[in-house]
């Protein structure tokens, strides 16, 4: 039962990307899953066998996943299953991945490894993941044309993910990576009440008489 | 209190002219878990190590442990408002304090934020916290005194300006009192005082800055306080933040006194981050780098040379031991960091010695050069005489038989230590000081009994002010002692001798 809730955990986790050692062992197996299959000039089939092994077998039988990552299972046994369930329609060289993360007890990082893998495949196309939020919903050309306005900037190939926020009001927000170029009139607005307040507070101080009746009350 | 509407309408509409609106370009991350004053920050790949990050409602941040995937913050706030998953934003600045005489007088945070209630701070510079210390061609040797009011330190342990002069000793010996003395001190010396209370009880504080107040030394003190109930983090910095205060003073060629009351529980509480950051544990838990925590601090006391203005910072840290252990770890590296150390035992304490100073271990390396000549003159071997007087009294104890030269030299320690002893808030002016320990040095008090000779000082110099007064002044204008002085100062003494133990006699009668 244990086991099971830290295998939940780590499957929660690694869908939520805080935890930060798990991060940091996907980051090596994710360097060297690419490693491998670019050495065999199959990066493009690896990476589409990770996707659907995530989308179309992960997701859809979560019991799996729990077996996967449980530690009362054996190694011996998840290689079976794996041999069974995968190995009609999976390359050797995937397979071998999914054993050797078995072996090594690591298949309960599996998601944070596959989103390392195309964190870092991006990283390696020159391509960028770029956020644009707006308050309302936008058409493409539109969200181009933002995205066109710093391109300079990020020095790569954007990939484009947008959302709406009706709370920004106006503007909008773009991240790129850890920047955010924040254009929305909430913050403008949230910066004159701050400037306000830095600026008057002096003022009030030294002149309190300015703002009150001489006659007093 | 009604307001002038229109006014205020007009001073917002003004603001909101003026406003430039400008891409908000930031940096940020998002909090992976909080607690303990810490919090561990997802992002912020670019971040530099002790720069400045923004939590949502304004808390600050500092940078402390740069990892991997993660950035260990300190949070210099109320970390129970900082939540998981929040945006941290990099401020892209490193932490400062307001400076200058807006400080002085007021009581504030380690951040710089008032604690009095007397508005903010109008402050028109600020500083940076940590900041490097002056080097080797920017100072000079400590020349100038830095007077105590304390007759036993200022005799045997003189402090120089720009000095860092260690009180050192157990719970309840006094060690406060010292800094508080000193600082009511320089009421009349324009020096500037900043008193840093670290993990303190807040009663404690309110009962000192009541006290000062009182003495009318508030004036020119400045009061950061960290105490035992802020997060820890700000027990961490407050030191550094005071220094930075007084060290603006000192580049403005201006004389400051630190007092760092307690750099022990600073210890604790810089030992209490680092272990949450799971930086590894050296000797006694502290971290490695404990030494350099205090020795950057310190080092920032100097006199600086007469080219950067001559200015000046002092610093007395204080170090609670425990059971007299001054080999523990924190004692003895602030004993190596200091130009010297006021030991204080508690036996001395309850033996009735105010201040309870151990003259035997008690030194200063350098405020030799700085002592008033004639402060020099009358107490030279007053250290040694006094250290072979503790040893001769142990050996008295054991009840043998004395020659009258020892039973001399022991009633002479005994007058002399009696001499020294003296009441909190009670500091005196170096010209008293070398009046009353010429007397007892040159044996004019062995004839006066032991239980009277406070009563003796007291009216000594209530009688050299109100009929000597030229003589007092001679000594304040030359610093010296001459033969002339020597003279006069004799004929004084004789004279009053003859009335204090006559008034006796008749009281006998």
């Amino acid at each position: 039962m244990g086991d099971e809730n830290k295998a939940q955990d780590a499957h929660y986790v690694a869908e939520r990307e805080i935890d930060i050692t798990v991060e940091r062992i996907a980051d090596v197996y994710a360097e060297a899953f690419l490693g491998a299959a670019k050495n065999a000039d199959c990066v493009d089939d690896m990476l589409e066998s990770f996707d659907s092994l995530v989308s179309d077998v992960l997701d859809r039988f979560p019991e799996l996943e729990k077996i996967l990552a449980s530690a009362l299972i054996s190694t011996e046994e998840k290689e079976g299953i794996l041999d069974r369930v995968l190995r009609a329609e999976s390359s050797p060289m995937f397979l071998n991945f999914l054993k050797v993360l078995s072996r090594h007890g690591r298949l309960d990082c599996l998601r944070a490894i596959h989103r390392q893998t195309h964190d870092l495949y991006d990283e390696m196309m020159g391509r960028v993941n770029v956020e644009l939020v707006t308050p309302v919903p936008i058409d493409d050309a539109l969200a181009d044309r933002v995205v066109d306005s710093i391109k300079a900037i990020i020095g790569g190939v954007p990939v484009v993910s947008r959302s709406v926020d009706p709370e920004l009001i106006g503007g909008a927000v773009l991240k790129v990576g850890d920047m955010v170029y924040d254009g929305s009139v909430v913050t403008q607005l949230q910066n004159v009440r701050k400037q306000m307040i830095n600026r008057s507070v002096n003022e009030i101080q030294s002149r309190r008489d300015r703002f009150r009746y001489k006659e007093g009350n | 209190m009604k307001f002038k509407a229109d006014e205020i309408a007009s001073v917002i509409k003004k603001e909101i002219e003026n406003y430039q609106s400008q891409v908000d370009v930031r940096q940020v991350g998002r909090v992976l878990e909080v607690g303990d004053g810490i919090a561990r920050v997802y992002g912020l790949s670019d971040v530099m190590a002790g720069e400045m990050v923004e939590f949502p409602d304004g808390i600050i941040g500092l940078a402390f442990n740069l990892e991997q995937n993660s950035v260990g913050v300190i949070i210099l706030g109320d970390f129970l408002t900082v939540n998981e998953g929040d945006e941290v934003r990099s401020i892209g600045k490193l932490l400062s304090v307001p400076v200058g005489n807006a400080v002085l007088g007021r009581v504030l945070d380690p951040l710089g934020q008032p604690l009095d209630g007397l508005g903010p701070v109008n402050a028109e510079e600020t500083r940076l916290v940590e900041s490097m210390a002056p080097g080797v061609s920017e100072r000079q040797p400590v020349k100038e005194p830095l007077q105590t009011g304390i007759k036993a330190i200022d005799a045997m342990t003189p402090i120089g300006r720009g000095q860092r002069e260690l009180i050192i000793g157990d719970r309840k010996t006094g060690k406060t009192a010292i800094g508080i003395d000193t600082i009511i001190n320089q009421r009349d010396t324009g020096v500037k005082c900043f008193y840093i209370a670290v993990g303190q009880k807040e009663s404690t504080v309110a009962g000192l800055i009541e006290l000062l107040r009182k003495e009318g030394a508030m004036d020119y003190t400045t009061i950061i306080v960290a105490g035992a109930s802020d997060p820890v983090p700000l027990q961490y910095i407050a030191p550094y933040a005071g220094c930075a205060m007084a060290e603006h003073l000192m580049y403005e060629g201006q004389h400051s006194v630190i007092i760092y009351d307690d750099l022990s529980k600073q210890a604790v509480a810089y030992r209490q981050l680092s272990l949450l950051m799971r930086r590894p544990p050296g000797r006694e838990a502290y971290p490695g780098d404990v030494f350099y925590c205090h020795s950057r601090l310190l080092e920032r006391s100097a006199k600086l040379s007469d080219e950067l203005g001559g200015g000046s910072m002092t610093a007395l840290p204080i170090v609670e031991t425990l059971e007299g252990e001054v080999s523990a770890y924190i004692p003895t590296n602030v004993i190596s960091i200091t130009d010297g150390q006021i030991y204080l035992q508690p036996d001395l304490f309850f033996a009735g010695q105010r201040p309870a100073m151990n003259v035997g271990i008690s030194v200063s390396r350098v405020g030799g050069a700085a002592q008033v000549p004639a402060m020099k003159k009358v107490a030279g071997g007053l250290r040694l005489d006094l250290a072979a007087f503790r040893e001769l009294e142990a050996f008295a104890q054991l009840g043998t038989d004395l020659d009258a030269a020892t039973q001399a030299r022991l009633d002479r320690g005994y007058r002399m230590t009696e001499l020294l002893k003296q009441g909190l808030c009670r500091p005196l002016h170096v010209v008293d000081q070398v009046l009353s320990i010429y007397a007892g040095t040159r044996g004019w008090l062995d004839e006066v009994p032991v239980e009277r000779i406070h009563e003796w000082e007291g009216s000594f110099l209530e009688f050299v002010h109100a009929n000597k007064q030229e003589l007092w002044d001679k000594i304040d204008e030359k610093k010296q002692i001459d033969d002339g002085i020597v003279a006069s100062l004799d004929e004084v003494l004789t004279e009053f001798n003859k009335t204090f133990l006559g008034k006796e006699d008749t009281a006998a009668v």
